[in-house]
């Protein structure tokens, strides 16, 4: 097994900093909050940042606040630029976004996540704005030691230490990490790195949380119209929040921006932006039809995306990774493990 | 590669009123090799239309390809985009996506028997679907048109009905919801019209396009005139960002309208786990 020592690692990333754009999990300080006197809830301690250096690399971080997904897909982003010249001419012109990033310190959830985003975003036709920023973004997984409070990966068939869709895996062991190397374009960057060989390393078993059944397909069809869907929805908001902390959402709405110019040009932009089925008007039309009116229909389409929608359209398994993220963003408890533990008890038909 | 959801650059050479609030507009693309791979649409799919500056949207095409070089979309002024779109001047150079989703598959259903049934705006899909069977009458049997509005004012391609009805073995049957002065046609919704008259179900298809609660009704009112429900064809609309299976918006179930539709038959509309209206 190859090994890399804590220096040896911080050295290495300081090298990818300088080249390309290194993402990390940053410590959230209050300062961030303002208003807030009050120290960060356990789990919302951390978050994905840019960083310019390795000292703002927060190590000893659980579950980050929001997962890696805006680094691939960013929460509001410019697909292409409309110029209009003096005549009123217009020129469209593609954005392209040519940064190299590397995510350092995805969790094996997130990345499983990011594996979802490909399987629906690249599927033919691709989504180019996705595609050219997927290829030019490294992923350098860490492990988890532990499961954290919500969290319910090895439910979605997922793990603390799983090795799907990162480049390279890293697990803590005594004075560095195991360093797993899963794809070339891991080693590629790791050309840069001092790794030892140690073939007698152990590496420690994750600490889980208990594992429940997720239904079957069959299930989640004869539910459909099950009033339980009624009693969630009588509770949703309709506030979003678990859609936005979701790594596996790609719900988005594109809008136009036009700025003029003092020289009688103009500038339009085509934003692209995340956008969620939670929200009332999401499915209506110009007409004021609206299939999705009621909270409980829109509660129903977002766990049946995850568990049925997703996984009979695109090529992936299941499209929730159990990061728990929502558990602890909705304001009225609505839990998608409890959720799913529910519809276990339910009996086929 | 260029991204499919980049648009063509197109001019708007045409715009006229064809009910309240409904214009038909004409546009030709800018670059001819651009026009090359539009141009291939049949009647069925649908295209983004841009104003440039504020968003697109998606619509039917209400023309074929051969009915002339450019491209006819009717748009009625209902939402955000539709209305900048009616306050383009002519020569507006305008974005234009597609073609996108599937189509009505015509060329399946030669020797039968067709009923087309649109409702208010929803007659603009159904225009290429009827300039096609001008363009082939000979492959099909016996043609039916039921064509609807709420008033005689948002009747759709009026100028147009006259050809219609003078192809060959061909009738056409228009209806207003309520009574209004001046009109003498036929008064009623349209699922009673087609009631009254009662196209044969033997070797036909019906084609329908209007607000999803009309193309409920008029499925119970054919289902009962004898057509099964793999012999009715339903095009949807949707709120869509992409049209490409990508945003998300316009799902039904597990369906996308954008890619599974948004022409589908009855059959599987009512598969859908979760339903039109």
């Amino acid at each position: 097994m190859k090994f890399i020592s804590k220096p040896n690692l911080e050295h290495w990333l300081g090298i990818l900093a300088q080249e390309r754009t290194l993402v990390a999990p940053v410590k959230a300080t209050v300062g961030e909050r303002p208003g807030s006197a009050a120290a960060l809830p356990a789990g919302k301690q951390s978050c994905y940042a840019i960083v310019d250096g390795i000292d703002e690399i927060s190590w000893g971080f659980q579950r980050t606040a929001m997962s890696a997904r805006e680094f691939v897909f960013p929460k509001s982003e410019c697909l292409f630029t409309i110029e209009t010249d003096e005549q009123g001419r217009k020129t469209v012109r593609e954005s392209i976004d040519p940064e190299e990033r590397i995510i350092f310190g995805i969790r094996p959830c997130d990345a499983r996540a990011i594996g979802v985003l490909d399987a629906v975003m690249l599927q033919e036709p691709a989504d180019e704005t996705y595609r050219q920023r997927r290829e030019r973004t490294w992923l350098i997984g860490l492990a988890c030691n532990q499961m954290w409070d919500d969290c319910f990966c090895t439910s979605v068939g997922g793990s603390p230490n799983s090795r799907e869709d990162v480049d390279i895996l890293l697990t803590e062991v005594e004075d560095g990490y195991a360093v797993d190397v899963i794809t070339d374009k891991g080693q590629e960057l790791l050309v840069q790195a001092v790794l030892d060989e140690k073939p007698d390393l152990v590496l420690p078993e994750p600490v889980l949380n208990e594992a429940f059944d997720v239904p079957p397909t069959d299930v989640w069809i004869d539910s459909f119209n099950d009033v339980y869907w009624e009693r969630v929805g009588d509770r949703c908001l309709s506030c979003r929040a678990c859609v936005y902390v979701c790594p596996t959402c790609r719900c988005f709405d594109v809008r136009e921006e036009t700025v003029a110019r003092p020289d009688g040009t103009r500038v339009t932009r085509s934003i692209r932006s995340w956008d969620s089925c939670q929200g009332a008007n999401y499915r209506m039309v110009a007409g004021g039809a609206n299939p999705r009116s009621k909270p409980g229909q829109r509660t129903r389409n977002r766990f049946f995306c995850k568990f049925h929608y997703v996984p009979v359209t695109y090529d992936v398994d299941v499209a929730c990774v159990g990061c728990g993220r929502c558990i602890t963003a909705c304001p009225v408890h609505i839990d998608i493990s409890e959720v799913l533990q529910d519809m276990a008890q339910k009996e086929v038909v | 590669m260029t991204s499919p959801l980049r648009p063509y650059l197109g001019t708007l050479i045409g715009s006229k009123d064809i009910a309240t609030n409904i214009r038909l507009f004409q546009i030709k693309l800018d670059d001819p090799d651009e026009w090359a791979t539009l141009s291939t649409w049949q009647p069925g799919n649908f295209m983004f239309l841009s104003t440039l500056g504020h968003g697109e949207a998606p619509f039917g095409v209400a023309n074929i390809p051969g009915f002339g070089p450019y491209l006819d979309i009717a748009i009625h002024d209902v939402g955000h985009v539709s209305h900048h779109i009616h306050m383009l001047p002519l020569g507006s150079q305008v974005g234009v996506r597609g073609p996108l989703g599937n189509h009505f598959p015509l060329q399946e259903i030669t020797g039968q028997d067709i009923v087309v049934i649109g409702g208010g705006i929803g007659g603009a899909p159904l225009r290429p679907v009827i300039q096609y069977l001008m363009s082939h009458r000979e492959d099909y049997g016996h043609l039916t048109i039921f064509w609807a509005a709420r008033s005689p004012d948002l009747l759709v391609f009026t100028d147009e009905y006259e050809e219609w009805e003078a192809m060959p073995d061909t009738e056409m049957h228009v209806t207003i919801d309520r009574p209004v002065e001046g009109w003498d046609g036929n008064v009623g919704l349209i699922t009673q019209i087609i009631e009254d008259v009662t196209p044969s179900a033997e070797n036909a298809v019906a084609i329908t396009c209007g607000p999803p609660i009309m193309i409920h009704f008029v499925g119970l009112t054919l289902a009962k005139l004898g057509f099964s429900t793999d012999q009715m064809l339903a095009t949807l609309e949707a709120r869509m960002h992409c049209g490409i299976g990508k945003c998300g918006r316009c799902n039904l179930g597990d369906k996308l309208v954008c890619r599974d539709g948004p022409v589908f038959w009855q059959s599987e509309i009512k598969e859908f786990l979760e339903g039109i209206l």
